[in-house]
């Protein structure tokens, strides 16, 4: 199995609601290759839950492009978007508690999970997806009787049921104490790198965010940068923008004018004095 | 795959859908079960309580000698088919005799029946002596063996009446009395019991004699033949009806078209007739009492569902983020849904068969077999087709929203007010259902699911005004700082799960409300109804030849009128001509069912007889007259064309009187010597009367002799009237005489005029013409039923002597005629008595009207009635025909409103169970998020009791008015009775006693339970609350 790419082009999603236009995503562009583990981080707000949502097919866009593998998500139907989430795209919820049929038992989960596959997959069994999520020991056991990083590790494994292409999960660690949420990235990262699954995972918690090999940070919904083994970079935008870090727009007031400069490989940003600025 | 555990997982909710369709099922079954069953069982009470008009009584037409036509022939004429739910025929043969003792020949011939009927002897008690044997013996009757002082072998000369030959001579071989006077086994022709020695004008009758068939075997009699049969009840289906109708109809045809000598005397196609009548009560409201309750149920489960699908919005959100398309989802969740309201609605078809079975043993009292018209299933199949169609769209319309709608745990807000389309449809299909109720002609179902329908329409409609109305009210107690309403009034605008309760509560309202109404209207209509047609608690009727004898024995019995007041009933020979309902208007207000009603004061008064004079009473065996002529001469009469017609001199007159015998109230007629012209001078005319016991004179008339028919006009002086007591009968005023009219007259006159002791003004063509002293007035003061066409001036009716009465109308009868309330004019009963005559015995009844007391003691004056020698009968009672009206179709099928109403409150609840059950985490949940925020617990807890209680209470104060609305466009098109037309008019007015409370009751019950649940959802309102996941 490998895992599916993902690829988006000035994408745009509006949320309509009280009258009012609201921007949750304004020309976002990212590309994500098969097989990684991307983090997309962000305040409350920033639009990745969105982000994940339209990924899985359960918004569509307003405009720009959506390719999650060979799938144009954008102009999908829903018969197509049934079919894609039956077999390539796995999403796990915010809330473990809601990504499972409380009076089924974790193996159970998995069954109802995989009625929907497509009939050509060779599906492995709920015993096996459990035993990748470590979780070997509890496919019988009632969810009431799994702890908190239990069930979340059970819901885990209900994503991946169908071993898709690509693993959406919307703040796997959240609510989760330390040893929990290590547990849920350990078993997420065994994933990733036993099956080739793209796993694009939300979180906003800074620690997990630093586990990761890539991060995408969102802030009012642009792409506000994008961390690499630790390290933080500013992305430049198809149109040419370029957000600015945190630390930097706080000595650029908006309006300042800014003289670009490059010497000798190096990008200068020089605010330019004003007459009335101080 | 997982459905078994989804049901185990949610089994209170399996079990809630389980028992409403339970109720769809029971309801959709049972109606037509239920119907069926009432009109077979008012078929079988009809055919057992109306045994003689059920039968039919074969006879041959005529006497006829020998054995020409034997019984069994008779029985030929009964169809093949219908043998099976007739009894096997009960042959006879009589003949109506004239006999005498030999040993007294001489005297009148008395008459009696000698009758054989196959298997009387077991009928009989045998007092003395044995059943005859053989040929010529006879049984007697012990009222026979005392009036004739029969013995056992006294022989009798007996012929046959009609021929006054033949015959022969019977002897006497026991005595009988029957075992039950008025038994089955008679068909209607019992032995009389009567038996009574000749008087002047009557020879004498003897009871029946039994003998055994050989008697007429020969040729010596002119017996006829009877061949009695009845349609068994309970044999006798209602499929039965149309082919008994038509063999009844005819029979008579079919025996002159196969030379049969017969005739059958039977009302059965009438009592058929009656049967379907009833039959359409009960098709009409039992059909339509149950669809109210099935729709409400059908609402109640749609409510139901919508609420169990809600909560389902996570997993089918689950679904489909697995893959599965919304027609799966939907599929497996209609599976989920589908088969606790499968299996409800299948068990509600065996409960409502169960239901059918307690019935028939209790209301029904085993009156209807066990049968399955075509009916039940098919309904049953209905109702399961439309309690799924309600699943598929429940769910349908959840299934299909976005998966990321139905991952919300709270519905964004619809902008504005928005009616969802189900609502909005009910709303209409209600709004239009009540609007073709109150314009249209009153046919077809929607005007009795005008209750229903309008409390659907209704209590959605303020469900959806209350969720607005509960944010104002919010928002202002919020202003004014009153924490609580504030709290929760904004729990219900943001909670629209309100509207299901609401309406739930406000048609279970209207139809626990329209219940009350038609069981308690129908109830009281069919009291008033039975009270009008008894005229009173119970009636007496008995015989008697004097109006006078009979009154002094009534005011021996019951001189105050505590108990009774007498009323004679004098039939025309025609039913299209009024008859006379003689009544003692002030005993007749207080006595009868709602005497004072019947009309005004100024009604009673015109109707009693005048009291102002006093009669002209004498006792003696003859009256003289002193009477002048005075200006006599001849008169021309016209011819049509106006011709003069000259017929000559006239040449007497005649005064005549008319007087009324104290001794038996009966009237006569004294003639005096005529009069002869030329005549002025005064002459004594004496007259002979039987009036030694006392006569009151009641008129003066002018007649003619025979021969002299020529018209005359003038004045007759009557200066004095003697008597044997008194030498002058003051005869009064002149205006204290009036006219008798004259029906059909000539041109001739009559009046009264002053001169000499009263001067009588006359033209005389040849008829007798009287002025009538007023203590009785010329024309009679009537109350006449309305349906009767009135001509002024020549409506007549019969007095107790048969003689016509011309009447007056006094136009103010304000409510029905008791008991004979068509075609009837009520008198004065003193008036007529005024009047005089011998009582018209056969076209007579003489009846006490019983009240409560008088009922109580009947015994009592029936033994007093007895001792002055009047035999009479208890033939009526009010409460008896309020059982029989009890045992109606539409009484039986209204027994059903009650129960009704309670399964609407037991829906109600339901839905309000089901909607806190399914809420109260959240609501919990709400509340603990205030408490945190520093509201205080108080608050909380008033918002959360009156969050419900308050939209509660006002849902039942509106259903109770729509229920209220309901019967009023409902009730008049309920059957309540067979016959809708009659002069006793329905009461459909609202009971507000019940209505009250219904109304008080049903807001308690409802309250307290609002009230309880709002208390524990508060008390559950904790922090620990706020962590739970809402599935």
């Amino acid at each position: 199995m490998t895992g599916l790419a993902i690829s988006t082009t000035g994408l745009v999603h509006i949320y309509r609601a009280h009258g009012h236009d609201v921007a949750a995503l304004s020309g976002i562009g990212i590309s994500v290759r098969p097989g990684e583990l991307v983090g997309l981080l962000g305040p409350s707000g920033a639009g990745k839950s969105t982000l994940l949502q339209l990924c899985g097919g359960l918004l569509t866009p307003s405009a720009g492009r959506l390719q999650v593998g060979e799938h144009n998500v954008a102009t999908m139907t829903d018969t197509e978007l049934d079919r894609m989430r039956s077999g390539d795209v796995g999403i796990v919820l915010q809330g473990a508690g809601r990504n499972l049929i409380p009076y089924l038992t974790p193996a159970d989960n998995i069954r109802y999970a995989q009625q929907a596959a497509p009939d050509e997959r060779d599906l492995p069994t709920p015993e096996a997806i459990l035993e990748l999520v470590g979780l070997g020991n509890h496919a019988a056991t009632p969810l009431s009787q799994l702890t908190p990083g239990q069930v979340q590790l059970c819901a885990v494994a209900v994503g991946i049921a169908t071993l898709p292409g690509l693993l959406l999960a919307d703040e796997p660690t959240s609510q989760l104490d330390h040893h929990a949420r290590d547990e849920v990235l350990a078993a997420l990262r065994t994933i990733n790198s036993e099956t080739g699954m793209t796993v694009l995972l939300v979180t906003h918690d800074p620690e997990v965010a630093a586990t990761l090999p890539r991060t995408i940070t969102i802030r009012d919904g642009r792409i506000a940068s994008e961390g690499r083994s630790g390290e933080e970079y500013a992305v430049v935008a198809v149109d040419g923008s370029l957000p600015l870090p945190p630390h930097v727009a706080e000595l650029l007031p908006a309006g300042t004018l800014v003289q670009v400069t490059t010497d000798d490989g190096v990008i200068r940003l020089t605010p330019v004095e004003q007459e009335g600025n101080q | 795959m997982f459905l078994r555990r989804a049901l185990r997982y949610r089994w209170a909710q399996a079990l809630v859908l389980t028992g409403i369709s339970l109720l769809i099922g029971a309801c959709a079954v049972f109606g037509p079960w239920f119907a069926r069953a009432v009109e077979q069982t008012v078929m079988t009470e009809t055919l057992a309580g109306q045994s003689l008009p059920a039968s039919w009584l074969l006879a041959s037409p005529g006497p006829q000698v020998g054995v020409s036509t034997r019984p069994e022939d008779l029985d030929k004429l009964l169809p093949n088919d219908l043998k099976p739910v007739f009894t096997p025929p009960l042959h006879g043969i009589y003949n109506d005799v004239s006999w005498s003792i030999p040993a007294t020949a001489g005297d009148p011939s008395p008459g009696a029946r000698v009758r054989w009927r196959d298997g009387y002897c077991a009928q009989l008690d045998v007092t003395e002596g044995r059943c005859p044997q053989a040929a010529n013996e006879v049984i007697a009757s012990t009222v026979d063996k005392t009036t004739w002082e029969f013995r056992l072998g006294t022989t009798l000369a007996a012929t046959p009446s009609d021929v006054g030959k033949g015959g022969g001579r019977l002897s006497i071989v026991g005595f009988y009395q029957p075992k039950q006077a008025r038994g089955d086994f008679w068909y209607g022709d019992y032995p009389t019991g009567h038996s009574h020695t000749p008087a002047d004008k009557d020879p004498g009758a003897a009871n029946e004699f039994f003998t055994d068939s050989s008697t007429f075997a020969g040729n010596k009699w002119t017996q006829r033949v009877t061949s009695d049969f009845r349609p068994i009840p309970g044999v006798a289906r209602l499929g039965d009806l149309d082919r008994l109708k038509e063999a009844t109809e005819t029979v008579n045809g079919n025996a002159r078209e196969i030379g049969v000598a017969a005739q059958n005397t039977s009302s059965l196609a009438t009592l058929v007739d009656q049967i379907q009548a009833e039959r359409k009560q009960a098709t009409t409201i039992i059909p339509l009492v149950m669809v109210q309750v099935a729709l409400f149920a059908v609402v109640v489960l749609a409510l139901a569902l919508a609420a169990v699908v809600d909560q389902r919005r996570p997993e089918i959100a689950l679904s489909r983020l697995r893959g599965s398309s919304a027609r799966r989802t939907q599929r497996a969740l209609c599976l989920e849904l589908g088969l606790p309201v499968l299996i409800g609605t299948l068990l509600g078809g065996i409960a409502g068969f169960a239901l059918l079975l307690i019935v028939r043993a209790t209301w029904l009292r085993y009156g209807a077999p066990i049968e399955l018209p075509w009916t039940v299933p098919a309904a049953l199949a209905v109702a399961v087709v439309l309690a799924l169609i309600v699943v598929v769209l429940q769910v349908r319309g959840t299934v299909r929203q976005s998966i990321s709608n139905l991952l919300r745990r709270v519905l964004p807000l619809r902008r504005g007010r928005t009616i969802g389309v189900a609502d909005l449809c009910i709303i209409v299909f209600a709004v239009a259902g009540l609007i073709a109720a109150l314009t249209g002609d009153g046919r077809g179902p929607l005007p009795v699911l005008t209750p229903a329908l309008l409390g659907l329409a209704a209590g959605l409609i303020f469900a959806h005004l209350l969720l607005p109305a509960a944010g104002l009210i919010s928002r202002s107690a919020l202003r004014k700082g009153r924490l609580g309403l504030a709290l929760g009034a904004l729990q219900i605008s943001r909670r629209p799960a309100v509207t299901r309760i609401v309406a739930a509560v406000a048609v279970a309202a209207a139809l626990l409300t329209f219940a009350g109404q038609a069981s308690s209207i129908a109830a009281t209509n069919r009291e008033t109804r039975s009270g009008y047609e008894t005229g009173a608690e119970g009636v007496l009727r008995m015989n008697s030849l004097y109006l006078g004898s009979f009154l002094q024995t009534v005011n021996q019995i019951d001189p105050d009128r505590h108990w009774l007041t007498p009323v004679v009933i004098s039939r025309p020979p025609s039913p299209d001509t009024l008859q006379t309902e003689m009544i003692e208007p002030d005993s007749f207000r207080r006595v009868a069912f709602q005497g004072d009603k019947l009309t005004d004061a100024q009604g009673w008064q015109t109707l009693q007889a005048p009291s102002d004079l006093a009669p002209l009473s004498f006792r003696s065996s003859q009256l003289t007259a002193t009477v002048s002529v005075d200006g006599i001469k001849p008169l021309i009469s016209r011819a049509a064309n106006g011709d003069q017609i000259d017929g000559g001199t006239p040449k007497s007159v005649i005064l005549r009187a008319n007087v009324v015998s104290h001794r038996d109230g009966s009237r006569y007629l004294v003639s005096f010597p005529p009069i002869r012209f030329p005549s002025t001078k005064p002459v004594a005319l004496q007259a002979d009367v039987d009036c030694l016991g006392g006569c009151d004179l009641l008129r003066l008339g002018i007649g003619r002799e025979p021969l002299d028919p020529t018209g005359v006009q003038g004045n007759v002086v009557i200066s004095n009237i003697s008597s044997d007591d008194h030498p002058t009968i003051a005869l009064g005023k002149a205006e204290s005489w009036q006219t008798v009219p004259q029906l059909g007259s000539d041109q001739s006159s009559i009046t009264a005029k002053p001169g000499g002791a009263l001067t009588i003004a006359m033209k005389s063509f040849g008829t007798d013409m009287y002025v009538q002293y007023a203590t009785a007035p010329s024309v009679v003061p009537a109350l006449v039923t309305p349906e009767y066409h009135w001509v002024d001036g020549a409506t007549t009716t019969p007095a107790a002597d048969g003689s016509p009465m011309t009447l007056a109308r006094i136009d103010r009868l304000t409510g029905p005629v008791n008991r004979y309330s068509e075609h009837t004019a009520v008198v004065d009963l003193e008036t007529v008595r005024r009047l005089g005559g011998v009582v018209d015995e056969g076209a007579t009844d003489f009846e006490l009207w019983l009240n409560k007391d008088g009922l109580a003691n009947v015994d009592t004056i029936t033994g007093k009635l007895a001792q002055a020698g009047y035999n009479a009968d208890l033939v009526d009672r009010r409460d008896d025909r309020i059982a029989a009206y009890g045992r109606s179709a539409s009484a039986l099928a209204l027994q059903l409103t009650p129960v009704v109403g309670i399964a609407a409150w037991v829906l109600a609840l339901v839905v309000l169970l089901l909607t806190v059950v399914t809420s109260w985490r959240s609501r919990a949940q709400d509340y603990a998020s205030l408490k945190i925020t520093g509201v205080p617990a108080s608050a909380t807890g008033r918002a959360a009791r009156w969050e419900q209680t308050g939209p509660v209470a006002l849902a039942v104060l509106l259903g109770t008015f729509c229920g209220l609305v309901g019967a009023h466009v409902a009730l008049p098109m309920i059957p309540l009775f067979a016959t809708s037309s009659g002069a006793v008019p329905l009461d459909l007015g609202i009971s507000w006693p019940v209505a009250l409370i219904l109304w008080a009751g049903g807001t308690a019950i409802l309250a307290t339970a609002t009230l309880f649940l709002g208390s524990g959802v508060n008390r559950r309102s904790t922090y620990n609350r706020i962590r739970e996941e809402l599935t």
